[in-house]
């Protein structure tokens, strides 16, 4: 805990281009996820000295940010989440039109999840975290995780109209019919 | 009201396939954000934290530096795991 580096320089920035994904996707809006980065650099740096060798950097990194966005959030919460009010339209070079339109939809669905189960969702999802690591990333049960990204599963197909019913071109009637339950 | 999901109480589910869709679209805009460029000032700010690291740790490595020594000082970690708590 005293001499030796917690970590050679490489592995942090190797890390931060995932970490920076996480927080966009997971805050909505590039310039406070950029926020969030930095901060979880300094504070991983700062605090180093409790980075246990042999652990996963990424994982530990992934938990100080979504602790800070997570202490952030609760100070934030009696604004008005304003779903116009996305910066991911800031992103840069996204050359073709379309790729920029589904980006900006699918972070409008997914910022339209409850900010639990959007997290729970990119760390198994997408960040590549098993369950049991993003249970010890989001600090709660494993079971609660899995329960978490059902739900944002569900949520997010429906918001993105994915069921399987649009893929045989039925038309709105047949499809309306194939639903299993009402939305609500 | 039909209900598929019946058996299985409150917790609502996806077909295989939709899910596969749904995976997919996370994956491509999870890798389309990490395929970004680092804005500089974080890759500035990475450049600042080596080179202070480096420092301490020369500044530590030194023989005799002071009170914290070659021994290290254990009690100084306060076992809070979440430095972002």
């Amino acid at each position: 805990m005293n001499v030796s580096r917690s970590w050679k320089p490489e592995e942090l920035l190797a890390a931060v281009p995932s970490l920076r994904a996480f927080a966009i996707s997971l805050s909505g809006n590039v310039d406070r996820a950029d926020d969030l980065v930095q901060e979880t650099l300094l504070r991983a740096v700062e605090h180093q000295d409790k980075f246990q060798a042999g652990t996963s950097l990424n994982a530990w990194l992934f938990t100080i940010l979504r602790n800070l966005f997570h202490s952030e959030y609760r100070k934030r919460r009696r604004e008005v989440e304003d779903p116009d009010n996305f910066h991911v339209g800031r992103l840069a070079s996204q050359p073709e039109q379309n790729g920029y339109v589904d980006l900006r939809d699918f972070q409008s669905a997914l910022s339209a999840l409850p900010a639990e189960q959007r997290e729970a969702l990119l760390l198994v999802g997408a960040s590549g975290f098993s369950y049991d690591e993003a249970a010890a990333i989001a600090g709660c049960a494993v079971g609660t995780i899995k329960s978490r990204v059902n739900r944002a599963r569900v949520r997010l197909s429906e918001l993105l109209s994915l069921n399987a019913a649009d893929d045989i071109g039925a038309d709105a009637t047949v499809r309306a019919a194939l639903q299993d339950a009402p939305r609500t | 009201m039909k209900d598929q999901n019946a058996g299985r109480r409150d917790r609502p589910s996806i077909d295989a396939r939709t899910q596969a869709k749904l995976g997919e679209k996370l994956r491509s805009h999870f890798n389309d954000l990490v395929n970004q460029p680092i804005p500089q000032h974080l890759i500035d700010l990475l450049g600042r934290l080596e080179a202070g690291t480096k420092a301490a740790d020369a500044a530590r490595q030194e023989p005799e530096a002071g009170p914290q020594g070659a021994g290290g000082d254990p009690k100084t970690g306060q076992s809070e795991g979440n430095p972002g708590a």
